[in-house]
């Protein structure tokens, strides 16, 4: 070859990477996949289109990704990219959300797609809720795909849980309202950061949530979870308005969220405001993500919890992620008597005599058939 | 909101690639050098103006409040175009980087020559003392050090290389910066420098442990990125103080003695640290006993051989706090209170640095955690993982009464075992300390014996000929270290494979697991898959957080509850209550469905895929993204650099590569092989100082004159060890004869510390310029070599092309580098 030869094919060369749609600056803003539907709760601004799901309140420009990874502007409108597309599908225990409470014994067919609004750094699902659905590898499952499979695979429920449901709210919403034609329950897990007005819509289509109650403390949601404590607060009166079944799940991290006096601070809170039966579930952690270099939570720490949570009034207090510990039976908080008898995820044995205490008839809030 | 970033990493690539390419063409003499610069000028001339025109119309619109639609993509632009400006006007800056090193040598050069006279008049035994401490100082900073920062920060091969990597850079600019100084330092201050250098790494420990405790959020581990900004904070000042000594001393000493020999002292002050630290002190003593050794020693070194300070009482200031630190940190109250630092809301029981790693073990709230290099990896009370990792094979056999456990015993693994009530139970840990810290403090692990065998699994697989098990279970953690990968290689599997009964059964664990695994995970999961397809008929995933694989001759079941009908066996969490065969099997298969039949490679001892896979998985949690990033940049800089060095120290340069490379390929074969999991490393580096020392007393009778074409030839004697390299492992002739093989190592790894100094000891001789500026320089370029030859190997080569291709590799470079010094050197 000679110099001119190698001269012309490497600027042809360079010439062909500059032109090539895989060039290194960004691309406009690509077309609406299979997956995407116009997103619910916008509004445009003079910045760009601002998404009013959540109290992050992205404003995109054209082609700009959520913070919640799961949502994009297209030609002037945001667009929802997780509809139909869950990467998480497995048929759970009720048991393992946590609702014990809400059908007890039966199965929910659960799933999820990428994305979160959150960025805990102790995630548990961090390779979906980090993620981008564009990054994942998804099943392709349409709403009505969604109940059929749930009805296929014995399923009394369908839980939108794993990742952040909330980010792919119109996906759970629709589905939710065709398995509420076709007789399934419907179960929200999520960490409770939304608006109001989406959380009130969505209220008509749930039956049950298990919310993350993460701390009482603004600075450690902040700085754990990058987020805010009110709006979860806020979630969890409306929830409890609308009628929705609702229990909550605390995540006791040590030298994050295991101080025992934050812990009396969260349960006096709770019994003030009226959740004194609602279900409280302490979970022990162990490291995940990027919180490795923590221990598990000790199991003390957790009967402690319990102990404070039961003299702040709270009535049904339970402790999960702990194999053969007791604390995760039901007991009439009137007269003690054993009302579920666990055994892990199985349901050893069941007194509840229409939604009563066979002893001494103190009614036991939950949806018990 | 998620802002466009501006793309000062793809920009700086493409005009960096662009840069070497058209500097290549040039060197080829593809293109002249007036069009090479007129072709960079004209882009520097666009850039400039489409810069300024755009900053300019910015700052109207600013200053002047206009409305302007676009001009947030102007913004973009404008600073985008700045970063290609800027990266053009570096380029431009070293053309005419001559023009003022010229002036200033010239300058300096000639005042040098004029005023420059060595001034530091010491006694030869002075002289000798002054690089030995030197050496000695540098050599066991680092060793302690890099077992702290393991500590702190992620004790994976990436971060190892990383610390060594910027270690040696940072030494080499320092010795850099050493050749160019121009003010004369007096023997006091030199003195008081070294007491510094002695005192440093005690400084730096306890900053590692301030930062731990008040820096960093509660178990949040820093990602690459942030651990190596943290590692040039704290090693920078150090390094470049000690690289710059170096050099200093080489032109400031007054002496008869040549020029090479002080690399030669460094180097034997240095093999004397190596051999102390490695064989002697980690054994006997702490890291921080180590560290106030280090200062004791040095502070006696300086008062005793120089009689600095002068002053009795001075020195008695000196000594004493030196001593009295020494006394302290050996009591072990003193010792678990400084470590109990990085642990908030614990108690430190036990805090001890064996040669495997620092070993803490807490308690808290009535839980004893056990942290090895502060990664928690036992804990009281933790039922699920050490039932699901002995139930799940265990219950696979009809009658298991012979178990081999390696590893992660203490975690309740012994306690599961013994329900099954076993003829034999034999327990391998490699770390033996742990065990002996650790069981006084633990419950106890219930009736029956079990055999204690303080050695490593795979060692005693080896040893233990004619054994077999009916169950055998590895409790290694996941592959982020060469070392560790060794337990997920064909080799080991097909030794596990001997042991087994005919109907026995293998289970191992990887952390890639949980409700969605990502693509990295998957492929983590499908090589280990593959791997252990290659030795067992049947091989099964166990989906869960943790995913356990379950390897047999025979068929495997996940029908768990049904197996458990079978056997007497109490269990909480491997029970029906838990586990449900449906679940399980739905969840096992839609993971099959994801691991591929495409050809990813297995896992072998000399190509060691998952371990790289491991780490890219571990960014990817670190949502870090400079595992490539960082070998792009590395293999830039060493093209670069050996491109723009002088001939004169091309040499060295691709000898401290090679060498370091080679050395780092030898430990790795030996740790393989002969599973020497710690000695290796001291013993081969001893061995590789010591043939620097050699080298550089021996090359001119060997050679008998320093010439380009001798330095070439020592540079293809390199090439023939390489060439040997891949002979032994592609006619396996290192197993065959276990003790010859170790020997031949040896001896390959002392012959290039004898090529090295000896290239460095002609190189020195060679150079026109002024003899002790240049040995600075060169000493610069082995480092940086040595710099990226400590990194490169181990990171990139190792896994993604296997031993025997690196050593083809360096042939290659070696052949290749010898030809280019025939030819460049004028």
């Amino acid at each position: 070859m000679d110099k001119r030869t190698f001269l012309k094919t490497g600027l042809c060369g360079a010439a062909g990477t500059v032109i090539c749609p895989g060039s290194l600056y960004a691309s406009p803003a690509e077309k609406p996949w299979k997956w995407s539907r116009v997103a619910l709760y916008q509004v445009e601004t003079p910045r760009g289109i601002r998404c009013q799901i959540c109290p992050n309140e992205c404003t995109l420009k054209e082609g700009e990704l959520s913070d919640c990874h799961n949502r994009k502007v297209y030609d002037g409108k945001l667009y929802t990219i997780a509809y139909g597309n869950p990467c998480a599908i497995h048929i759970d225990p009720i048991e393992k959300k946590p609702l014990y409470h809400f059908k007890p014994g039966s199965n929910a067919f659960s799933i999820a797609t990428a994305g979160c609004n959150l960025a805990c750094l102790n995630c548990q699902n961090w390779t979906i809720s980090q993620s981008s659905p564009e990054e994942t590898q998804n099943y392709d499952l349409m709403p009505d795909k969604v109940v059929s499979q749930a009805l296929k695979y014995n399923c009394d429920s369908i839980a939108y849980t794993y990742s952040e449901p909330i980010t792919f709210y119109e996906y759970m919403y629709d589905s939710a309202k065709v398995a509420h034609d076709a007789g399934l329950k419907n179960v929200l897990v999520s960490a409770g950061y939304i608006y109001n007005e989406p959380l009130l819509q969505l209220c008509k289509v749930i039956d049950a949530a298990n919310i993350d109650l993460k701390s009482l403390d603004d600075v450690i949601y902040l700085k754990l979870n990058a987020g805010k404590l009110e709006p979860i607060l806020n979630t969890l009166k409306t929830l409890k308005d609308e009628g929705v079944w609702l229990e909550i799940t605390n995540l006791v991290i040590p030298s994050w969220t295991d101080d025992l006096d934050m812990i009396k601070r969260m349960c006096g809170w709770l019994s003030e405001n009226g959740f004194s039966d609602t279900p409280l579930h302490f979970s022990r952690f162990h490291p995940q993500y990027k919180l490795q270099r923590l221990p598990s939570t000790p199991v003390q720490i957790l009967e402690s919890a319990k102990q404070i949570a039961l003299a702040e009034g709270l009535d049904y207090v339970y402790i999960g992620n702990v194999p053969g510990n007791s604390s995760t039976h039901t007991t009439c908080p009137h007269c003690n008597h054993m009302l579920v008898e666990r055994s892990g995820y199985h349901i050893a044995t069941f007194q509840i005599d229409t939604d009563s205490c066979p002893n001494c008839s103190h009614k036991i809030p939950g949806i018990w058939n | 909101m998620t802002q466009g970033p501006y793309h000062l990493i793809s920009i700086g690539l493409l005009f960096i690639l662009g840069y070497f390419f058209s500097l290549l063409m040039l060197r080829m003499q593809l293109i002249q050098k007036p069009d090479h610069r007129k072709v960079w000028n004209i882009g520097l001339l666009l850039f400039f103006c489409s810069t300024a025109l755009l900053g300019f119309l910015l700052a109207v619109k600013v200053n002047y409040k206009l409305e302007i639609s676009w001009i947030e993509d102007a913004m973009l632009w404008h600073v985008n175009l700045g970063i290609g400006f800027a990266f053009i006007a570096l380029f431009h800056l070293t053309w005419h980087l001559n023009y003022y090193l010229k002036k200033r040598s010239r300058h300096r050069g000639s005042i040098e020559r004029e005023n420059w006279t060595p001034h530091l008049i010491v006694t030869p035994m002075q002289h000798k003392l002054l690089f030995l401490l030197l050496g000695y100082i540098s050599i066991l900073s680092q060793m302690v050090l890099l077992r702290e920062f393991i500590k702190t920060f992620h004790g994976n091969e990436l971060i190892i290389g990383v610390f060594l990597a910027l270690w040696m850079t940072l030494t080499s600019a320092g010795a850099w910066a050493g050749v160019r100084y121009r003010k004369k330092i007096g023997l006091p201050s030199i003195l008081r420098v070294y007491l510094s250098l002695g005192s440093a790494a005690l400084v730096i420990y306890m900053l590692l442990i301030l930062i731990d405790r008040f820096l960093f959020l509660p178990g949040y581990e820093p990602g690459t990125m942030a651990s190596m900004i943290y590692i040039i904070l704290l090693i920078s000042i150090f390094t470049l103080v000690s690289g710059f000594l170096f050099s200093y001393l080489t032109r400031a000493v007054k002496t008869d003695i040549p020029d090479a020999r002080n690399y030669m002292l460094d180097s034997l002050g240095s093999l004397f640290g190596g051999f102390l630290f490695g064989l002697i002190l980690v054994f006997a003593f702490n890291n921080i006993q180590i560290i106030s050794l280090l200062l004791l020693t040095t502070f006696l070194t300086v008062i005793l051989g120089f009689r600095y300070p002068s002053a009795t009482y001075r020195r008695l200031g000196l000594l004493l706090p030196a001593l009295l630190l020494f006394l302290l940190f050996s009591f072990p109250g003193v010792r678990k209170s400084i470590e109990g630092l990085r642990y908030k809301k614990e108690v430190v029981l036990e805090t001890r640095d064996t040669p495997y790693g620092n070993i803490t073990l807490t308690e808290r709230n009535g839980q004893v955690i056990g942290y090895m290099d502060r990664n928690p990896i036992m804990q009281t009370g933790d039922l699920s993982r050490a039932e699901e990792s002995v139930h799940y094979p265990a219950l696979q056999h009809p009658h298991p009464s012979s178990f081999l456990l390696m590893g992660g015993g203490l975690s309740g693994t012994i306690s599961e075992v013994k329900k099954y009530r076993p003829r034999v139970f034999d327990y391998c840990d490699a770390d033996p300390w742990f065990f002996k810290l650790a069981l006084p403090h633990l419950p106890p692990t219930g009736e029956g014996q079990f055999n204690f065998i303080p050695m490593d699994g795979r060692k005693w697989l080896i040893r233990a000929e004619g054994v077999s098990y009916d169950v055998i279970i590895s409790g290694a953690p996941d592959p982020y270290t060469l070392g560790w990968n060794r337990y997920f290689t064909t080799e080991f599997f097909n030794l596990v494979r001997l042991h087994l009964a005919p109907d026995g059964i293998f289970c191992m664990q990887l952390t890639a697991g949980g409700n969605y695994i990502n693509d990295k995970g998957i492929r983590v999961l499908n090589i280990n898959y593959r791997t252990l397809k290659e030795s067992f008929a049947h091989v099964v995933i166990v989906p869960g957080q943790i995913s356990y694989f379950l390897a047999s001759k025979k068929p495997i079941s996940l029908n768990f509850p049904a197996l458990l009908e079978k056997h007497p066996i109490q269990t909480t969490y491997v029970h029906p209550d838990y586990l449900d065969e449906t679940r399980l099997t739905f969840d096992s298969d839609m993971l099959m469905d994801r691991l591929s039949e495409d050809a990813i490679g297995i896992n072998s001892d000399m190509w060691p895929r998952l371990f790289f896979s491991s780490l890219a998985n571990l960014e990817a949690r670190m949502g870090s993204h400079s595992l490539l990033a960082s070998g792009v940049i590395a293999v830039i800089i060493f093209l670069l650099l050996m491109l723009l060095l002088p001939a004169r120290s091309t040499g060295i340069y691709m000898m401290g590569f090679t060498g370091a490379g080679i050395q780092i390929l030898l430990i790795f074969i030996l740790q393989s092989l002969y599973g020497f999991a710690y000695l290796a490393a001291p013993l081969m580096i001893t061995l590789f100082m010591a043939g620097i020392v050699l080298g550089i007393r021996v090359w001119k009778p060997l050679v008998r004159s320093a010439s380009p074409s001798n330095i070439s030839a020592m540079i293809w004697f390199m090439a023939l060890i390489d060439a040997l390299g891949v002979l032994l492992l592609k006619y396996n002739l290192l197993l065959s004869n276990p003790l010859l093989g170790q020997m031949v190592l040896g001896l390959m790894n002392f012959i290039p510390g004898i090529i090295v100094g000896s290239v460095y000891g002609m190189s020195v001789r060679l150079s026109k310029l002024d003899g002790f500026i240049n040995s600075g320089r060169l000493y610069s370029a082995d480092l940086a070599g040595a710099a990226l030859g400590s990194f490169l190997p181990v990171v990139f080569l190792l896994p993604l092309i296997g031993v025997a291709n690196t050593f083809i590799l360096f042939f290659g470079i070696n052949v290749a580098t010898g030809l280019f010094l025939l030819f460049r050197w004028r």
